[in-house]
């Protein structure tokens, strides 16, 4: 979907032909037709419809199946043409097919092709500007990535190797290029898992070096948007996720939290909401961060008919926008306390420094995260009863302060800060 | 064991989703309201035009493959028709209001066009 210059909402499909070539995968070039439809953005009505096969006219007159983008291949506007690039097998041979269209999906010139150089199982293609596409692939035998930057019509720019991946690298997904463009985000689901155990969210810069990865050990979910991920200097990834969870009687609750996750700490739950329905959860599945810190959600509602059963007929399709202060800013902030039981900050508020005491001999981790669910400071320590902490370089407000014992012998605790 | 226990999941799964295609929800749609979460908007993608006895006029949408598109704050979206619904193919493009969730106008495309 874009919109032309014309200010009109352009929006390109693919149709799969009926019937297609059984011997081929219905998402390639010789069974779509590609669609095209320009609407009035501002009342809907439709001003152009284009649907056509660009190598066969009596596919004009097929049957038109499904409407959707093709999952295996890409359609990106070139001026004011189309580019199509798909992978294509030849004589047990992949290459990456482009090809050039006009706007009704007519062939312009000649397909150019690109000899994979390892195979690949998702089709991962991220353009990065109008001339300049990466294409990612899997060397299985050294456990890394590929990325290769080529021209539209397939030339090879340059190629970048990632460290070696500890997990399979075959189910490293594309997830999202960062808004400005330096870092790109993949997802590790192993969707024939159906315990979801270990999700991972790995960022590269664009000459394949690794920035940051988190390990979602016992996820339990393959629904999740990912808020946050894209800040300099900032190790953590922040999600919106479901989850099922019992309560002290034993009953099912279906919450939404928002939670932080970075490699050396694991999870830190900001904000928990529960549904008011414990039979009715949301599982997220796009999220489009806006410039004045909200957040365009779209997700599934799903409904259970007991705790344990899905209830098959009930799904649709929602978005909200939501409200990044509302997601970040705990919800039990006013619960949250200046002294615990075993640990105190003092003096709060404070002005460039605070000290923290505790009870007993502390080892582990001290963090401090701002409001809105960052992490700011971190600091290790080991055997104190007494640690000050320097916050001269934060700005005046209200922050969260962790501390997690290495030992995990107690819970973690948290408690409010206030700087003057 | 564990095994064993993948496999039933897996049949869980696929009966699940196959019948999840042929029948109307237990209890009408309502919306899943997270306490203190309070969206700015929230609108669920819905036709009364296709309410029919295994459809709820919610049912039948899927999410489309396009990525929304956000202009003049406006947001366009796309969502597939669950093509196992019956005799139904086809996408619903959607124009909503940015900063309040108005669907302003909804077209549908696909075979069943109208």
């Amino acid at each position: 979907m874009y919109i032309d210059s014309n200010n009109k909402l352009n929006v390109i499909s693919q149709i799969r032909k009926t019937p297609f070539d059984s011997n081929s995968s219905p998402s390639f070039l010789e069974n779509m037709i590609i669609r095209k439809l320009i609407f009035d953005p501002e009342h809907g009505e439709k001003l152009f419809d284009f649907h056509r096969n660009f190598d066969d006219d009596s596919a004009y007159n097929t049957q038109i199946s499904v409407f959707k983008t093709a999952k295996y291949s890409h359609i990106f506007k070139e001026d004011t043409l189309l580019r199509y690039i798909d992978p294509i097998k030849i004589n047990d041979t992949f290459y990456l097919r482009s090809v050039l269209l006009d706007e009704t999906g007519k062939k312009v010139g000649n397909e150019s092709l690109l000899k994979f150089k390892y195979i690949t199982h998702y089709f991962n293609l991220i353009q990065f500007a109008p001339d300049t596409f990466m294409h990612v692939e899997i060397n299985y035998a050294d456990s890394t990535l590929l990325f290769r930057y080529i021209s539209p019509d397939l030339q090879e720019y340059a190629t970048y190797t990632t460290p070696k991946i500890k997990s399979r690298p075959e189910l490293l997904e594309f997830v999202k290029l960062s808004a400005d463009k330096k870092k790109i985000l993949f997802e590790y689901i192993d969707r024939n898992d159906p315990f979801f155990n270990f999700v991972e969210l790995l960022v590269y810069d664009t000459k394949a070096n690794l920035l940051k990865r988190a390990a979602l050990d016992n996820f339990n979910s393959n629904y999740f948007v990912v808020l946050e991920w894209e800040k300099d200097d900032d190790k953590t990834f922040t999600l919106l996720k479901p989850n099922i969870v019992k309560n002290e009687n034993n009953e099912r609750v279906s919450i939404m939290n928002v939670s932080i996750y970075d490699d050396q700490n694991g999870e830190f739950i900001v904000n928990t909401f529960k549904s008011s329905n414990p039979l009715r959860y949301s599982a997220p599945f796009l999220v489009i961060p806006l410039n004045d810190d909200k957040y365009f959600v779209q997700f599934a509602d799903i409904a259970n008919t007991s705790s344990f059963n899905r209830d098959p007929g009930a799904l649709a399709v929602s978005q909200m926008l939501l409200d990044g202060k509302t997601l970040f800013l705990p919800s039990n902030t006013e619960d949250l306390t200046t002294v615990s039981s075993t640990i105190r900050a003092y003096p709060n508020p404070a002005i460039d420094e605070f000290t923290l005491a505790f009870e007993t001999e502390y080892t582990g981790t001290i963090q401090v995260y701002s409001i809105g669910g960052h992490l700011l400071l971190q600091k290790s320590v080991s055997h104190t009863r007494s640690e000050q902490i320097d916050i001269a370089t934060l700005d005046a407000g209200m922050y969260m302060v962790q501390c997690i014992p290495s030992d995990h012998k107690i819970s973690p605790v948290t408690l409010k800060l206030v700087k003057m | 064991m564990k095994t064993i226990i993948y496999i039933f999941i897996f049949l869980f799964v696929i009966i699940v989703s196959v019948k999840s295609q042929t029948q109307l929800p237990s209890v009408p749609y309502e919306k899943t309201e997270y306490v203190g979460l309070n969206p700015i908007w929230y609108e669920t993608c819905q036709d009364t035009g296709f309410v029919t006895d295994k459809m709820d006029g919610y049912n039948h949408f899927r999410p489309g493959d396009p990525l929304p598109l956000i202009h003049e704050n406006k947001v366009f979206t796309v969502s597939n028709i669950n093509h196992s619904s019956g005799p139904l193919y086809g996408s619903y493009i959607q124009c909503r209001d940015i900063d309040t969730g108005h669907l302003i106008w909804q077209y549908l495309v696909g075979v069943k066009e109208r």
